[in-house]
């Protein structure tokens, strides 16, 4: 493990918002609480299953509304992500399904911002709906899947089990 | 209680299931997906009633119920593994108890709303007595399951013996 990762890692965790998290008495339930907000209104599957054919009869063009809940929730998980990265920074950075958890989310964010989007403003045939319907549904399932197993894959939990110290 | 509950969940193979290695990991991530479900849905057409983008006709977003309906009927069948497998964890803890108290609230509140203003409030245009009722409705069925999503991500904060419940002392 190079010697400035270790660094990085121990700074994270004696960071300030690192310790309020990780030792206050609400610091961690709360972010969890807030993290699965975030995951259920984001990846709550309705602008997924639109796509896919549910409810036709929801304009397209009305789920546009909905970004400002979409957005806001990814901020939701977001903050409370790095909340609860801080207190365990050695347990997710050592563990290749934090990056591949992350990778999943970029791609997710990425069809919401920019290919969704201009199908919900132009409508096109149902058949590209569904590709992309399907792409966003599986990405969301597979982030889900994949955080709740950061919990059960990780090698380590601090950094002082890295350093042997 | 326990006992019964353990005998079942061994009886049918949950328990063995759920002592394999990947047997817990994977029922909690379908939980989490039946959670994001219900909240994608039911939650989203409470936030619709409460007034969030009204361009959407409150008759087509109600379509999309049932699969909040699928996500609860996932979540009951997971939750029943989770706490047949190790009923000790559950019964006497005080973040489980108050999940079910609130689930209890939320279908209450579901009845009294399906049986009360949701005819009048999915008319095409509502009126604004049908819409004040349905609000109010809408309002407690968000913060019930809210309630229900923090009593379940607490409950591994308030495990027996160490808390058995907030009153105990």
């Amino acid at each position: 493990m190079p010697a400035f990762f270790i660094a990085l890692l121990s700074w994270i965790e004696e960071s300030a918002l690192a310790v309020w998290v990780g030792e206050s008495t609400w610091g961690f339930p709360i972010s969890l609480v807030l993290h699965a907000f975030g995951m259920g209104l984001l990846a709550g599957g309705n602008l997924a299953l639109r796509l896919l054919g549910a409810a036709p009869a929801i304009p397209l063009i009305g789920l546009l509304r909905l970004y400002p809940v979409l957005w806001g929730s990814a901020g939701l998980s977001l903050v409370s992500g790095v909340m609860l990265l801080s207190a365990y920074p050695a347990k997710a950075l050592t563990n290749g399904v934090f990056y591949f958890k992350l990778s999943l989310i970029a791609i997710g964010l990425w069809l919401l911002a920019k290919p969704v989007r201009q199908l919900l403003q132009q409508g096109v045939d149902t058949a590209i709906q569904r590709r992309y319907g399907a792409a966003i549904l599986v990405i969301w399932l597979a982030t889900i899947t994949a955080g709740r197993f950061l919990a059960y894959t990780h090698n380590v939990m601090r950094v002082s089990d890295l350093t042997g110290g | 209680m326990e006992q019964t509950l353990l005998a079942f969940s061994q009886a049918t193979g949950i328990y063995g299931f759920m002592n394999s290695p990947w047997g817990w990991p994977v029922i909690e991530s379908l939980h989490f997906i039946g959670l994001s479900l219900l909240l994608g849905t039911v939650g989203l057409f409470d936030l619709r009633v409460l007034g969030l983008a009204p361009v959407l006709p409150l008759p087509a977003l109600h379509r999309l119920i049932p699969f909040g309906v699928g996500g609860f009927v996932l979540n009951v069948l997971t939750g029943i593994m989770f706490v047949t497998s190790v009923p000790d964890q559950y019964l006497y803890n005080p973040a489980f108890q108050s999940k079910l108290l609130s689930m209890a609230l939320a279908g209450l509140n579901m009845l009294l709303f399906y049986s009360s203003s949701f005819r009048a409030v999915m008319q095409p245009s509502p009126s604004a007595q049908a819409l004040r009722t349905a609000r109010v409705f809408a309002a407690i069925s968000l913060l019930c399951w809210a309630g229900v999503i923090t009593g379940g991500r607490l409950i591994t904060f308030f495990r027996p013996p160490f808390y058995w419940c907030f009153w105990c002392g």
